[in-house]
């Protein structure tokens, strides 16, 4: 390289005019010496191949997103040591081996021929999901007896649905565990993995600490949750009539209790309901 | 190195003890405790303007509902890189044989790498259940500020530490709604509101 420099100064001495003037007297004079570079060049060497690359690299790249790679084949990686941090982080010690099993997706095990480990695997969602359902059912009522049916329904899907499951199984770190030949995970595959977990606690330590489970990481956005937007009230009157009949009450009865604007753009009415 | 190290068994250990790099997938990538460019939240502390607006900012937000339901440590991970040998690895190596052992027994749910090999600077790398990735250099520290460091680790959410908009949040910034003309006017068919002494006289003033 520096030869490479030496030659282009001595063929063109007109292009780099601020070189100190000693030097380009020794050159002119041919003698043996070296000049000093101007400017110095660095012991690192001068990259000019650099700022040209990084823009290459940028153009050639542009608008394309960079490949998620699984942790696990990240470096520092061992499942067994991560497992056991698993399940020390959801106090169930005693799950390790049901929770491998959660773990491992139908479609990774199916390669491998294990029917059964399927099966148990299936048993161990259906176990959960009919856990969480009917534990999220009995606790809702005993907080909010009158609630019609359908908003009950609508809670509960709101609270054991992917969204909601899928920061779950991210925020405990079930996410990185999982073993299954998709990447990136879809959130229905996160929303089972909770359900299978939910399965193998209750199978090794009782429903008890899975009921646990759900109220702490699962129930905790009711406390935000607006009722009416995940529950759409198609007719909300009809809706009223039913409640009140099952009560035993007589049908509701409105008034008109006040309006404004009636001849504007942008009328209001307010009517009452009473029992 | 020693093998107290391994009797724990969350703290892991680098078999081939040097040099050697910890490859999950096929083709060796060097890197035992560094995390990839991709994986770094990068925020940018340019000092673009001198405005609020310039610096990166963030609400107040808490991970895992914490609080609200049981509380959980939020690191699942740290790896410590320190060399055998060097100078300044020394507190490093120092906290490996006398102290890691104590805090991976504490924090059960924290996987502990330990990955000796040749470096300069000694690092340890704690990342978060929430993706989130930390690396502080340890060079010259000694045990006790190594200590300090990972339980700072240990106690953090992995949430960018950047600045807070306001120290409080709310999902609900209003409960009133919008206004309409008979927002705080009086009901006046309302049969209660009516029996009620007290209206007329709040309605005077």
């Amino acid at each position: 390289m520096a030869a490479f420099r030496r030659v282009v100064r001595s063929v063109s001495p007109l292009v780099s005019s601020h070189r100190p003037v000693l030097s380009q007297l020794l050159r002119t004079m041919s003698l043996d010496v070296q000049p000093e570079p101007w400017p110095p060049v660095p012991a690192w060497g001068r990259k000019r191949w650099l700022r040209a690359w990084v823009s290459k690299e940028r153009h050639l790249n542009r608008g394309k997103v960079p490949i998620e790679v699984p942790r696990s084949q990240k470096p520092n990686w061992d499942y067994d040591a991560e497992l056991l941090a698993f399940t020390s982080r959801l106090g169930e010690k005693d799950a390790r081996q049901l929770l491998r099993l959660a773990f491992s997706k139908q479609s990774y095990s199916g390669n491998e021929g294990g029917g059964e480990q399927c099966l148990e695997g299936t048993q161990l969602l259906e176990e959960g999901k009919r856990l969480a359902v009917a534990f999220l059912n009995r606790v809702i009522v005993e907080w909010m007896p009158a609630l019609p049916d359908s908003a009950l329904e609508a809670l509960t899907e709101a609270l054991l649905g992917d969204e909601a499951l899928a920061k779950v199984a991210c925020d405990l770190g079930m996410a990185e565990l999982i073993v299954d030949a998709e990447f990136p995970f879809s959130k229905s595959t996160l929303r089972s993995t909770v359900f299978s977990v939910l399965g193998a606690i209750a199978r090794s330590g009782g429903s008890d600490r899975a009921e646990l489970f759900v109220r702490d990481f699962v129930l905790p956005p009711l406390s935000w949750m607006d009722l009416f937007e995940v529950w759409s009230v198609e007719d909300p009157m009809a809706v009223l009539v039913q409640e009140m009949a099952k009560c035993g009450d007589a049908p509701p009865e409105t008034r008109l209790t006040r309006h404004t604007g009636i001849h504007t753009l942008l009328p209001i009415y307010f009517v009452g309901i009473y029992r | 190195m020693s093998m107290n190290v391994q009797d724990s068994p969350q703290v892991w250990m680098d078999p081939s003890s040097c040099e050697r790099t910890i490859t999950g997938g096929e083709g060796g990538t060097d890197l035992a405790g560094p995390i990839s460019g991709s994986d770094i939240s990068c925020i940018s502390f340019h000092p673009r303007g001198m405005t609020g607006r310039a610096t990166a900012s963030r609400f107040l937000q808490s991970v895992l509902h914490n609080g609200l339901g049981r509380y959980v440590c939020q690191l699942s991970r740290i790896s410590l890189v320190f060399s055998k040998g060097s100078q300044t690895s020394r507190g490093v190596r120092d906290y490996v044989e006398n102290h890691v052992v104590d805090f991976a027994k504490k924090h059960q749910g924290t996987v502990v790498y330990i990955c000796p090999r040749r470096c300069h600077v000694p690092k340890v790398t704690a990342e978060y259940l929430n993706g989130g990735t930390k690396v502080v250099a340890l060079n010259s520290k000694s045990a006790e500020e190594i200590a300090q460091v990972i339980t700072l680790m240990a106690n953090q959410s992995g949430l960018d530490v950047i600045r807070i908009r306001k120290p409080f949040h709310t999902k609900h910034p209003s409960i009133q709604g919008l206004w309409q003309p008979f927002v705080n006017k009086r009901s006046e068919i309302g049969p209660r509101i009516a029996e009620w002494k007290g209206a007329q006289s709040i309605e005077d003033q």
